[in-house]
């Protein structure tokens, strides 16, 4: 009877190990295999040369590069991200008259596709004909510049992923008992001290989740660069994941871009695992 | 100028110039520079030049020189690029430096449309393009001033190439499917009939590949309302089949790298000198990969 009933179950599993299998397993397994060789233009792997694409990359300036721009622009993104979810939530906490409006018109964000908001912002910041230039009469060509490329791409970004962390902080927020606030009052409590001491720590777990996600979502971000910059100026955009799309889909190097997806892997697990670790000590339940 | 799925033409370059904003007496041409460029007559920029590597490769074509060895790679597989030896990418990039550091070139970003919008809004008085936006161009301005067309600036005035042609084409895979096959090429044969192509022409300014287009009614019409589009077509037929172009497997990189380049040139990270050179090794050894790992 038990040998059946465990059968069962994992009968139950096949139909997602098999979308697992063919969508996730099979690609990192042969992203693994082709990291060990050099391509043809046909993706198909002809000269072993065992860690060589690896050596390469390590002394490679523009994968350093890349490195280095993908981490700024990570903590820019999370940072106002979350900070501008976080705002939104608090704010659209309390009913008020017109609530409905202004907490669909915060949440947009998650239903924009990167790509056409990136198109949108590219025509507000093009130097001649951009309304960003006009109302601030400036005369900065925002992504043809290394100093304002990074920014202008983060800042879209942010935008575009505080929609999903208002709606994460908003569901955190009204997890918060009421009553704990209204006790303060009567303890006392100003409203900075309340929302240090009793809003942040309630959020602490749901705080911890965004983060994780925002942080793997942000490496994972192409859209908006191959539309708005395309890896410049100067390849101060050249986000890693846009870096090894054009290695792979514009140079024709499989074996190199595979190395890279293998890196920025690792990168990811490696920042996964310290994270939970530091999640044990931060987070109270 | 839309390249998926679209009809063969041949599109050229030709610049747009822009007669309303010239003012007779503020305008000053350059002694030292001896090629054709309205100066600032009042326009806000005098020229809107995206960075392309289509502009590189056509200056190097009316330079009359090669961009890669193997004659030109029509020959044989290119090797090594040697416009660093005969010179011509240092003529281009020593001049590009100086409009841009005279002002009058600014950097309006990377890609052959990145011109456009200053022109069209009125901002530059002179822009590159291919002969495929020339419509747009047309609708964008709207008669709010006049639009004339000319041929392809040369780097000096004894330059004795012509221009190249490129941009859309047809092409027919093999899916050993007869059935296939037969019915790809009743479509492709309609796309080059004489009047699917003075229509592709009027409505886009892409340039039409059959002859026979020109004896359309809508190709004499078109000409007729905006002679604009009669340049490219002069144009091609001043040049000559030996100055056509250059054949590399690696052309989208190669592309890449001559943009990234002249962007750090123009942004002062490098000299003219070390831009050439830095193309030209990141160029070889693409060049090397390739040729090793496909036969």
């Amino acid at each position: 009877m038990k040998k059946l009933k465990n059968t069962g179950a994992y009968a139950y599993l096949l139909p997602s190990f098999l979308i697992f299998g063919i969508f996730l397993f099979y690609p990192f397994f042969k992203t693994l295999y082709l990291s060990l060789f050099k391509t043809n233009k046909m993706g198909q792997a002809k000269l072993f040369v065992g860690l060589g694409n690896y050596k390469e990359l390590l002394q490679s300036s523009s994968f350093w590069n890349s490195l280095a721009v993908t981490l700024i622009f990570v903590v820019i993104v999370v940072a106002v991200s979350m900070i501008l979810g976080l705002t939104t939530a608090v704010l659209c906490n309390k009913t008020f008259p017109g609530i409905r409006f202004f907490s669909t018109a915060y949440a947009l964000p998650m239903a924009i596709a990167s790509s056409s908001a990136a198109m949108i912002f590219k025509i507000m910041l093009h130097p001649s004909v951009g309304i960003i230039n006009k109302i601030f009469h400036l005369d900065i060509n925002w992504v043809s510049d290394p100093k304002y490329a990074l920014i202008c791409v983060a800042v879209l970004t942010a935008w575009l992923n505080s929609g999903i962390n208002f709606l994460y902080f908003s569901a955190g927020l009204s997890n918060i008992d009421e009553t704990i606030y209204e006790r303060a009052s009567v303890d006392g409590a100003s409203s900075f001290q309340k929302f240090y001491r009793l809003t942040l720590p309630g959020l602490a777990p749901m705080m911890f989740y965004t983060l994780v996600v925002n942080i793997i979502q942000a490496f994972q971000s192409f859209g908006q660069v191959k539309i708005l910059t395309q890896g410049g100026p100067g390849e101060s955009t050249n986000l890693i994941v846009y870096s090894i799309y054009r290695d792979a889909f514009f140079n024709y190097r499989f074996g190199s871009a595979a190395a890279q997806s293998v890196v920025l892997f690792l990168i990811v697990l490696v920042l996964t695992l310290v994270m939970f670790k530091i999640e044990k000590k931060g987070v109270k339940y | 100028m839309s390249q998926i799925g679209s009809i063969t033409a041949e599109k050229e370059k030709q610049m747009a110039l822009e007669r309303q904003k010239f003012q007779e007496a503020k305008a000053k041409m350059l002694a030292q520079q001896k090629y054709n460029l309205v100066n600032k007559g009042g326009a806000g920029e005098a020229l809107s030049m995206g960075i392309y590597g289509w502009f590189f490769e056509e200056f190097m074509c009316k330079q009359g020189l090669e961009y890669v060895d193997n004659g030109n790679g029509r020959e044989a597989a290119a090797e090594k690029v040697v416009f660093d030896e005969n010179g011509g990418a240092l003529n281009i990039l020593n001049e590009w430096k100086k409009l841009y550091d005279a002002g009058y070139a600014p950097n309006v970003g990377r890609g052959g449309d990145s011109g456009l919008a200053d022109f069209s809004s009125g901002k530059a008085a002179i822009t590159l393009g291919s002969t495929a936006s020339l419509k747009q161009i047309l609708q964008d301005v709207n008669g709010s001033f006049e639009v004339g067309t000319a041929y392809f600036p040369s780097i000096t005035d004894d330059d004795k190439g012509g221009v190249s042609i490129g941009g859309a084409s047809l092409w027919m895979l093999d899916n050993q499917d007869d059935a296939k096959k037969a019915a790809t090429w009743e479509f492709v044969k309609y796309l080059v009939s004489a009047e699917s192509q003075a229509y592709w022409n009027a409505q886009t300014g892409y340039f039409p590949v059959t002859t026979a287009a020109h004896d359309e009614q809508v190709f004499k019409d078109n000409i007729a309302e905006y002679p604009q589009f009669q340049t490219a077509i002069d144009q091609l037929h001043d040049s000559a089949p030996e100055y056509a172009g250059a054949l590399l497997s690696v052309f989208p990189e190669a592309r890449s790298i001559v943009e990234t380049e002249i962007e750090n040139m123009l942004n002062g990270k490098q000299s003219a000198e070390d831009a050439v050179s830095k193309m030209a090794s990141d160029m070889n050894k693409s060049i090397e990969d390739y040729n090793l790992l496909n036969e």
